[in-house]
């Protein structure tokens, strides 16, 4: 029986949906450019006495679809920006993007993300075409109750650094 | 060792993204329809927005019959193209194709008569 608790251990260690690490974070941290992909905003609550009730996500250039999954005791908020010049996408006319999600607990106690918790906010979206191996760098801001907010926009040594996702090379093009 | 080989197996699966089809509300003229030859204008609308959609027509032969690539009207929820003048009597094909607000790109037809 030990020997399999640490077997699973070890596996869980190495698996790709990354535990829930002290930062905000896109899981899963790669994804292939130009491709349709779920993305988890993971948000751990980093306060012995207090829980989060609001995130906040600013998304970089270059996101034009995004649908979100209903989290529950949760509301969701989809901010768009028209674009001065409608990007062409395949022969097909862009005209907007999307700059921020922000979700909010419906009621802060009962709906919060509580010490020792973490919560996934999940995302549909396309991700921008790039080159493999470089990084989009988005901002997240953690609202706690009784107002302190972290912003989560550093280098990715910082204390706080930003949620980043790294582009891998496209693969045969299926769409 | 079930469990480890379960861990390992959940690990391997991409993460779907949602993926949606918008659905026709109406063609104008209706599928299969024989309308005057007259018809200036064909339309197709949506039961939801769309992000971007062209719109062409093509005769028995093939030949496009349409002007330009169409145009999305109604907020986003219609594409409509006109038709050349003097065409004759006889089966038309709409080709419509859309680029969905979930990214996809969906391409289909439909047949009218000109009478």
């Amino acid at each position: 029986m030990k020997k399999t608790i640490a077997a699973v251990t070890a596996a869980a260690a190495l698996a790709v949906p990354a535990a829930a690490s002290a930062h905000v974070t896109l899981q899963p941290g790669t994804v292939t450019a130009g491709s349709f992909s779920k993305v988890d905003v993971r948000v751990p609550n980093e306060r012995d006495n207090k829980g989060t009730v609001k995130v906040d996500l600013r998304l970089p250039d270059g996101f034009y679809f995004l649908s979100y999954q209903k989290v529950p005791g949760w509301k969701a908020r989809v901010y768009k920006q028209k674009l001065d010049t409608p990007v062409d996408l395949g022969g097909f006319s862009v005209d907007e993007r999307y700059t921020r999600v922000v979700w909010t607990a419906k009621n802060a106690k009962r709906d919060r993300i509580a010490p020792g918790q973490f919560q996934d906010f999940p995302l549909s979206v396309r991700i921008p075409d790039g080159d493999a191996g470089s990084q989009l760098s988005f901002r997240a801001f953690q609202t706690y109750q009784r107002g302190e907010r972290v912003a989560w926009t550093g280098a990715p040594d910082a204390d706080t650094p930003a949620p980043r996702l790294t582009l891998a090379a496209a693969a045969i093009p299926v769409h | 060792m079930k469990l480890v080989i379960a861990v390992l197996a959940a690990t391997l699966v991409a993460a779907a993204p949602a993926s949606a089809h918008v659905g026709v509300k109406s063609f104008s003229p209706a599928r299969g329809a024989s309308v005057p030859r007259s018809l200036e204008v064909v339309k197709v609308t949506f039961k939801a927005k769309i992000t971007d959609g062209k719109l062409t027509v093509r005769n028995a032969n093939g030949t496009k019959v349409s002007k330009g690539e169409g145009s999305v009207i109604n907020k986003k929820h219609a594409v409509r193209t006109r038709l050349n003048g003097g065409l004759s009597k006889g089966r038309y094909k709409a080709t419509y194709s859309v680029l969905n607000t979930d990214g996809h790109v969906l391409t289909k037809s439909w047949n009218f008569n000109l009478k």
